[in-house]
C-alpha cells in the first residue's frame, strides 16, 4: 500500500520554510531480503535486488572485545531500505563501510541505528557513489563512559540526483567522543541537505564532539543545505562545528593554471578529492583501490 | 570535587519600580473584531489603517502558533490588554510628561543621555509616546524622527503608507498579524539624500502595565548615500501575569546608504518578547546589527536582512544572556539576492541557573547572488549543567559562485583561565565575571561607550553572587 513517509528528522526543528526538518519519501509494500546477522570476524555484505520495493535487516553485535569490519555494498534496482543495527558493547569496536552504488532511478533509503556501551567504538565510512536518490540516517547513542564515535561520509551529487543526509550522535556517557566528517561536491543539478546534530545530555561530563563539512559546488543550479547543530544540556562538555561552502577559490585555480591544469580538470580533480578522501580511509586495500579506479 | 561558583540572578531594582495607573485608558481584555475596531478608532485612524488592521486579524485568526522555538503556552491573549493609553499626549519637553512617568524614564538615565550623546529621543509609555524630540541641528538637516501617529496622517502619510508593514507582512507569522491589527506607538525616521547623522537617535519603550502588550511600530527609511545609527531599548517591571511585547521594524536602506541598529533589550522576565525585524538593503548599502538580549521570560527574536542590491552588505553582532526562568530563541536571517553581497553574523549566548539559550539562524543565498560571501560565528558558554544552550544554524546555497563559512562552538569558562587570573589576585567570583564579560565583548566594544558601560554592568550584576 501506498504511503508517505517522514523520515530523516531533525532533533531540533527550525523554521518550515527552510524545508529541512524532514524528509518526504513515498514507499510500498516492500518484499523482505533475509536478514544478516554479523558477530565476529570481518564480512562482506553485498545487496542485490530487482524488486520494486525491498527492504533488509543487517545487525552487527561483536562479543565483548571483539573488533567487526562488514563491508557493505549496495547494487539494486527499484526502491531500497536497508536498515542496519549496531551494538558495540564494553571493548568492542564496529567498524562499518557502506558503498552505496545507487541507479539513476532507484531510490535508497539507509538507516543506521546504533548504541555504544562500555567504552565500545563505532567507526563508519560511507561511500555515495551512486546516482540515485539517497536517504541516509546514522543515529547513535553513546551510552557507556568513554563511548566513541567516528563517521566520515563521502559523496559527489550530479545530474538531479537527490541526497539527504541525517547524522545524530547522542552523547549519554561521560568522556565520549564524536567526529563527524562529510565531504563531497555537487554538479548539476545535484541537490544534498546535510543535518548533522551533536547532542549533550545532561550528565555527558567531559564530553567531546566536532562536525565538520566541506562541500564544493559546481553546477549551477545545485541546492546545497548544510544545518548542523549542537545541542548541549552539560556544562563540561566541548562542541565544535565547521562548514566550508563553495566553488574553488582563486587562490586553488591559480595554483591548478600554473601547472597547465584548465578550470574544468581542476574542479574534477577537486570533486574525486572529497570522495577519495573518505575511500582511502578503507582499510581493506582491495576495496579501497576498486573504489579509487571506479571514481577516477 | 571541583567547587562551583553560584551566580544570581539580575539586580534589576532600576527596571523593576512599578508606577501606580493613573487615570489611563484600557481597552477590555482579548482580542476580537470589536476591540481591533475600538482601538482603531480611539487612535484616530485613517480608513485604510483601520481596514488593514481588521483584515490583519483575520490573518492572525488563520495563523498557527510555531512549534519548532520556545513554548508559549503562558500567554493568553484573552488575558492580554492590548491598548494602554497613558494620562498625558506627547511633549516635546520632559517638564511637561507627568512626574511619575519622568521620573520613571529619569530612573532608566534617558533624559540624561539625551543631553550627553543623542541627537534626538522617542519615549514610550505602555502603548503612546509621551516625550518625542530631535535636536534642532539634525532636523534642520532635513532629518524627520517622529511617532508613527504623526507620520500617519502628516506630511509623510504617502511615505509611511508605502512602506507600513510591507516588508513583513501580517501573512509572514502569527504575530506578525497580531502586531498588524493592534499596533501602536513607535518612531518613524526618514534621513534624506546624503545626510549623515553624527550622533545616534534613541527609542526607549516601557511597558508599566500589568497584563499587557506592546505593539509599536518603528520604520525607518535611510534615503541614498545617507547614514544613521539608531538605539532601542526596552524594559518593564515583573508582574505574576504575561506580558507581550509584538513589535515590529522595518528598515529601508537604500543605495550607498548605511544604517546601524543596535538594541539593548532588557524586558522582565515575565515578557514574551515575539518581536520581527527586517531591512530591505539596496545596491552599496550596509546594515549593521547590534544586538544585546538580556530580558524576557521567552523570546523569538531574528533580526532579517534581504541583501536586494548588489555589493550590498550586513553584518550582525549580537549576545544573549539567558537565566533562570527565561527561554532565549536569538539570532540572525540574511537572503542574499544581489551580486557581491556579504554577511557576516558573530554571536554569544551564555546560559546560567536553568537558563535556555539557543542560537538560530538562516543564511540563504539565491541564484542571482553570484559572488557572494558569508560567514557565521557562533560561540556558547555554558555556566551550569543545571541551563540549556542550543546551536540552530541552517544554510540554504542556491549557487556555486558563493563563499560560505560557518563555525560554532560550545563549552564552558576555562579551568585555566580562573586560575590564571585568581593568581594575580582576582577572587574566583571577579575572574568568572571577567571572562564572562570579555566573552561578550563583540557587543560591548560595537556600542557607543554609555551603552557598553551599561551593558557591562548588566553582565557584572549577573556574575555577581557567592562562590562555594
Amino acid at each position: 500500500m501506498e504511503k508517505n513517509r517522514i523520515i530523516n528528522k531533525l532533533p531540533a526543528k527550525t523554521w518550515y520554510w527552510l524545508n529541512v526538518n524532514e524528509a518526504k519519501l513515498e514507499w510500498n509494500d516492500a518484499s523482505e531480503l533475509p536478514e544478516t546477522v554479523i558477530t565476529s570476524g570481518d564480512e562482506s555484505i553485498c545487496i542485490e535486488s530487482d524488486n520494486a520495493y525491498s527492504e533488509k535487516t543487517v545487525k552487527i553485535a561483536p562479543d565483548k572485545g571483539q573488533e567487526v569490519t562488514v563491508y557493505m555494498d549496495y547494487q539494486f534496482n527499484g526502491n531500497l531500505e536497508v536498515r542496519t543495527e549496531l551494538n558495540a558493547v564494553e571493548d568492542s569496536v564496529i567498524k562499518l563501510v557502506q558503498v552505496q552504488h545507487t541507479k539513476s532511478d532507484s531510490v535508497l533509503y539507509n538507516r543506521i541505528k546504533g548504541e555504544c556501551t562500555g567504552n565500545g567504538r563505532i567507526e563508519i565510512i560511507q561511500v555515495l557513489l551512486g546516482e540515485g536518490d539517497v536517504y541516509t540516517e546514522d543515529a547513535i547513542d553513546l551510552v557507556g563512559e568513554e563511548s566513541s564515535l567516528k563517521i566520515d561520509i563521502g559523496y559527489v551529487g550530479q545530474k538531479n540526483q537527490k541526497t539527504d543526509i541525517n547524522v545524530v550522535a547522542n552523547h549519554f556517557g561521560k568522556k565520549t567522543l564524536t567526529d563527524i566528517t562529510v565531504s563531497g561536491a555537487l554538479r548539476d543539478a545535484a541537490q544534498k541537505t546535510f543535518k548533522g546534530t551533536i547532542d549533550f545530555k545532561n550528565g555527558s561530563t567531559d564530553s567531546v564532539g566536532n562536525e565538520n563539512e566541506t562541500v564544493l559546488l559546481l553546477g549551477d543550479d545545485i541546492v546545497n543545505k548544510s544545518v548542523p547543530l549542537i545541542l548541549c544540556a552539560e556544562e563540561n562538555v566541548v562542541g565544535n562545528h565547521g562548514a566550508s561552502i563553495g566553488d574553488l577559490d582563486e587562490d586553488t585555480l591559480f595554483y591548478f593554471e600554473s601547472r597547465g591544469i584548465d578550470k574544468e580538470t581542476a574542479e574534477n580533480i577537486m570533486a574525486n578529492a572529497a570522495i577519495s578522501r573518505v575511500v582511502n580511509l578503507i582499510q581493506d586495500e582491495s576495496v579501497r583501490e576498486s573504489l579509487l579506479t571506479e571514481i577516477k | 570535587m571541583k567547587e562551583k561558583s553560584y551566580v544570581e540572578d539580575i539586580n534589576r531594582s532600576i527596571y523593576d519600580i512599578k508606577d501606580e495607573e493613573k487615570d489611563a485608558y484600557r481597552i477590555e481584555e482579548g482580542l476580537t473584531k470589536e476591540i481591533v475596531e475600538k482601538l482603531s478608532s480611539e487612535k484616530n485612524d485613517p480608513e485604510w489603517m483601520k481596514e488593514f488592521r481588521l483584515k490583519a486579524l483575520e490573518t492572525y485568526n488563520k495563523l498557527g502558533v510555531p512549534d519548532w522555538g520556545p513554548s508559549i503556552e503562558g500567554l493568553d491573549m484573552e488575558h492580554i490588554v492590548t491598548y494602554v493609553r497613558p494620562n498625558t499626549k506627547m511633549q516635546g519637553s520632559w517638564d511637561e510628561v507627568p512626574q511619575d512617568i519622568k521620573d520613571t524614564f529619569d530612573r532608566l538615565g534617558i533624559p540624561q543621555a539625551e543631553r550627553k550623546s543623542l541627537a534626538g529621543v522617542g519615549a514610550q509609555y505602555d502603548s503612546e509616546l509621551v516625550y518625542h524630540n530631535v535636536r534642532d541641528d539634525v532636523a534642520k538637516q532635513g532629518v524627520v524622527y517622529t511617532d508613527m501617529e504623526s507620520a500617519l496622517t502628516g506630511e509623510y502619510a504617502d511615505m509611511v503608507k508605502e512602506h507600513f508593514m510591507k516588508l513583513v507582512t501580517p501573512a509572514d507569522h502569527k504575530f506578525a498579524a497580531l502586531h498588524g491589527a493592534v499596533w501602536s506607538g513607535g518612531s518613524f525616521v526618514y534621513v534624506p539624500k546624503g545626510v549623515q547623522v553624527e550622533i545616534p537617535l534613541q527609542s526607549y519603550f516601557r511597558l508599566n502595565a500589568k497584563g499587557a502588550g506592546q505593539f509599536e511600530h518603528t520604520l525607518i527609511i535611510v534615503d541614498e548615500g545617507a547614514s544613521l545609527h539608531f538605539i532601542e531599548g526596552c524594559s518593564a517591571p515583573k508582574y505574576n501575569v504575561a506580558n507581550l511585547h509584538a513589535g515590529c521594524v522595518e528598515l529601508f536602506v537604500k543605495k550607498n546608504a548605511k544604517l546601524r541598529y543596535s538594541t539593548i533589550e532588557n524586558w522582565s522576565k515575565n515578557m514574551y518578547n515575539l518581536n520581527t525585524k527586517r531591512v530591505i538593503v539596496d545596491e552599496g548599502g550596509t546594515i549593521e546589527w547590534v544586538s544585546g538580549s538580556f530580558g524576557s521570560h521567552v523570546s523569538y527574536l531574528y533580526p532579517m536582512s534581504v541583501l536586494k542590491g548588489d555589493n550590498s552588505k550586513m553584518e550582525f553582532t549580537g549576545v544573549t544572556f539567558a537565566a533562570n526562568g527565561q527561554n532565549l530563541d536569538t539570532g540572525a536571517k540574511v537572503v542574499h539576492i544581489g551580486k557581491n553581497t556579504s554577511s557576516y553574523m558573530n554571536t554569544r549566548s551564555i546560559s546560567k541557573g536553568g537558563g535556555i539559550s539557543t542560537f538560530r539562524s538562516s543564511v540563504v543565498v539565491k541564484k542571482s547572488a553570484k559572488h557572494s560571501k558569508s560567514a557565521v560565528s557562533c560561540q556558547s558558554l555554558m555556566l551550569d549543567s543545571e541551563s540549556r544552550s542550543d546551536t540552530i544554524p541552517a544554510m540554504d546555497i542556491r549557487t556555486k559562485d558563493a563563499a560560505i563559512g560557518h563555525e560554532a562552538k560550545i563549552g564552558s569558562i576555562s579551568d585555566d583561565a580562573v586560575f590564571y587570573l585568581m593568581s594575580r589576585g582576582m577572587s574566583e567570583e571577579d575572574a568568572r565575571a571577567l571572562i564572562v564579560s570579555g566573552f561578550a565583548d563583540n557587543v560591548s566594544k560595537e556600542l557607543p561607550l554609555e551603552y557598553a558601560v551599561e551593558m557591562n554592568n548588566l553582565i557584572r550584576l549577573e556574575m555577581v553572587g557567592t562562590v562555594g
